[in-house]
């Protein structure tokens, strides 16, 4: 059986090597054959695994409920550290000083990407902001988001912390974040379809033993991956559940 | 969960004894301190369904007051605030119970007296198709809609004690 691995449409370009080594990597270690599947956009990733194309999906959070609860996958493992979390960002000179600052009508800048959007705009809640009284400004990628706050097209954008941080300083000395999440419960999840359940449990166990080697090290460093823990039924149902509270 | 002790509380208090439901009446302290949301956290937490505290996260220890070792297997009622109506509380069960998602503004009761508003949604756990327990995430609240709340609650609190 030739299995298929997909991972977050969002995966920052310098990660993507890391990925298909890992990918190289895990065909050795477990004597199968698998291939990465690239998606462009979340929405054509979600209709690939619900037509059973997926076998395995280091998965957006936002997508969990629909991966375990409809469709049968299970929650192999979670990265450790490596929670989703986001900066909302503007650039320096920038009227408001705090989130409570930002009036109606302000002018969003955002990437496709549901758990940062979703936690962004439960961040802006506090500042009586929604969607009904901002405008978004679709970007095709969260880059592309940061340059439209620098040239004044729009006022704040959403970018997982993960991206803010790579910016380079130049840019980021042009910017400021207005706030950034401190959630820790919320991170992407290693899963794994029904029918390859056959070899989930020594997936499992080759993420997380990619800490005892160096060649292991080396692909967690290059995923900007930490380490692998497995991760229980009960974990993701309890992730879950958080989702679900927040959409 | 037993009363609240007086010489945990900073600052000038008042005393009101709290009928729970199904708890003894439990005696607690109340100043005008608030303490504010932690900006860009949630307060988790998760509890049986006796309404024990079962599991929670570093920011719901930090914003009760309370040490952690003293949360788990209390009752969550251990933060009632009395300015909180009881139908409130009420709705909440019922509406998780239902399998919906309860969502509004609570004030809480920290172990010093003070307080503090959130923005709480609660949910029923579901494993196997039975309800196991509540999730509660508690996000940073708007200045405007906690004025709202004030108003509607101290009505529904009079219409409560009338």
């Amino acid at each position: 059986m030739k299995y298929t691995l997909s991972i977050c449409p969002t995966t920052p370009a310098a990660a993507m090597s890391g990925w298909y080594i890992l990918n190289t990597y895990l065909q050795k270690k477990l004597d199968i054959a698998m291939h990465i599947e690239m998606y462009n956009d979340f929405d054509s990733q979600r209709l690939a695994f619900e037509k059973d194309e997926i076998d395995f999906i280091y998965a957006n959070p936002y997508d969990a409920t629909l991966l375990i609860r409809d469709l049968g996958f299970s929650a192999l493992n979670k990265p450790d550290d490596s929670a989703n979390e986001i900066v909302i960002i503007c650039k320096d000179d920038f009227k408001a000083q705090a989130l409570t600052d930002l009036e109606s009508g302000v002018k969003i800048a955002t990437a496709n990407d549901p758990a940062t959007n979703l936690v962004a705009m439960i961040l802006l809640e506090s500042a009586d902001i929604d969607a009904g009284n901002s405008i978004n400004i679709d970007c095709s990628s969260f880059i592309i988001a940061a340059k439209q706050v620098l040239k004044g097209e729009a006022d704040i954008a959403f970018l997982p912390k993960a991206i803010y941080d790579k910016l380079s300083k130049i840019i980021k000395d042009q910017l400021r974040p207005l706030i950034s999440s401190e959630i820790s419960v919320i991170h992407p999840i290693f899963a794994a379809s029904e029918k390859s359940q056959s070899i989930h449990r020594e997936l499992s166990q080759a993420l997380c033993e990619l800490t005892l080697s160096d060649a292991g090290n080396n692909i967690l460093s290059s995923i900007g991956i930490p380490s692998f823990s497995t991760m229980e039924q009960e974990d993701a149902e309890f992730m879950i559940d958080l989702m679900d509270t927040l959409k | 969960m037993g009363n609240m002790s007086p010489e945990h509380i900073i600052g000038d208090y008042k005393e009101y004894l709290l009928q729970h439901f199904n708890n003894p009446p439990r005696t607690v302290y109340v100043t005008a301190i608030e303490t504010p949301f932690p900006a860009g956290k949630l307060i988790v937490s998760r509890t049986d369904l006796a309404g024990n505290i079962t599991h929670m996260n570093q920011a719901f220890v930090d914003m009760s007051g309370y040490p952690e070792s003293e949360l788990v297997g209390q009752p969550h009622a251990i933060l009632r605030h009395p300015d909180m109506p009881k139908a409130v509380f009420k709705e909440i069960w019922e509406t998780a119970s239902r399998g919906k998602k309860w969502q509004g503004y609570v004030k809480n009761l920290r172990k010093d007296g003070g307080y503090y508003w959130v923005n709480a949604t609660v949910i029923a756990n579901i494993r196997n198709g039975e309800m196991v327990g509540l999730s509660s995430v508690r996000r940073q609240p708007s200045a405007k809609k906690i004025a709202l709340a004030e108003e509607q609650y101290r009505q529904l609190l009079e219409q409560e004690q009338a």
